[in-house]
């Protein structure tokens, strides 16, 4: 009988196998680690870790970047074998992206599941706070980041707050109750409280 | 004898869950079938729907229009 995860150089490794979803981000990441930073958030950091229900997206944060480096990015998605729901142009998409709106992409002729790319500034303190602040995790050798745990089980909790957030946090809470840490609970609090003091998570796509 | 918790909501099936899987990775096996299965599932589902072809995007696009995924 083995644990369902370990701490190895501040690395989680959840000790499974790759799944279909795994193989779906793994790809994706590879092509988007090339060309900017990310962070994969919400669902599918639960899911990764144990969590067992359905999904149809996977949120992955990504800064803000120029034309010239979206647009590198957009096409070698599209050569790979992505394709995008809202266009197949740069110049079509790259208004979306610039105005901080989500992009939703899916392998060739399939729908689900798919990439809901958010872009994100500075003056989104959640996001950049999470950004800034994360958690390597590693299933086999697919190794991606994710926030610190505190960060998104309080995001779900207090945010997000459906029944499937608040039961992911509770995946979340009860399966790594060993690392978590109090004062890391306190900071993170802080900080999401007082972006939803000012209104800023209103409208969030995350 | 440790007492087991008798489930009532959806939530203490994910605490049960959680916590037996945090001791036995074995219960990942299940994990993965589900996950693969809905893949599965939906990949069908859509090329039913909307079959190979190249207008699959076109399809697809008014599809996701129609439910309010995209604008």
């Amino acid at each position: 009988m083995s644990k369902g995860y370990n701490l190895k150089d501040n690395v989680i490794i959840i000790e499974r196998d790759l799944n279909e979803l795994d193989f779906f981000v793994l790809d994706f990441l590879e092509i988007l680690k090339k060309h900017s930073d990310y962070l994969v958030v919400s669902g599918y950091v639960s899911i990764s870790t144990g969590r067992t229900r359905a999904t149809e997206d996977v949120d992955v944060l990504v800064p803000l970047m120029d034309k010239k480096e979206f647009g590198e990015l957009f096409n070698e998605l599209r050569t790979s074998g992505f394709w995008c729901y809202q266009g197949d142009e740069v110049d079509e998409i790259f208004p979306y992206f610039e105005n901080m709106t989500s992009l939703r992409m899916a392998r060739d002729d399939e729908i689900f599941p798919n990439i809901e790319l958010v872009p994100f500034d500075k003056t989104k303190k959640s996001k950049d706070y999470e950004f800034n602040h994360f958690q390597k995790i590693r299933i086999e050798n697919f190794e991606f980041k994710i926030p610190i745990l505190e960060f998104e089980i309080l995001y779900k909790e207090l945010v997000l707050a459906g029944k499937k957030d608040v039961e992911d946090a509770k995946h979340l809470r009860n399966f790594f109750s060993d690392l978590l840490d109090e004062e890391k609970f306190k900071e993170c609090r802080s900080i999401i409280l007082s972006e939803m003091k000012n209104g800023k998570n209103k409208n969030s796509d995350k | 004898m440790e007492k087991i918790k008798i489930p009532i909501n959806d939530e203490d099936y994910v605490e049960i869950y959680s916590l037996a899987l945090k001791e036995n990775n074995k219960f990942f096996k299940q994990h993965k079938i589900i996950i693969n299965s809905q893949i599965a599932s939906s990949r069908q589902i859509f090329r039913n729907k909307f079959g190979n072809s190249k207008d699959f995007k076109k399809q697809a696009r008014e599809y996701l229009k129609k439910i309010g995924v995209i604008n």
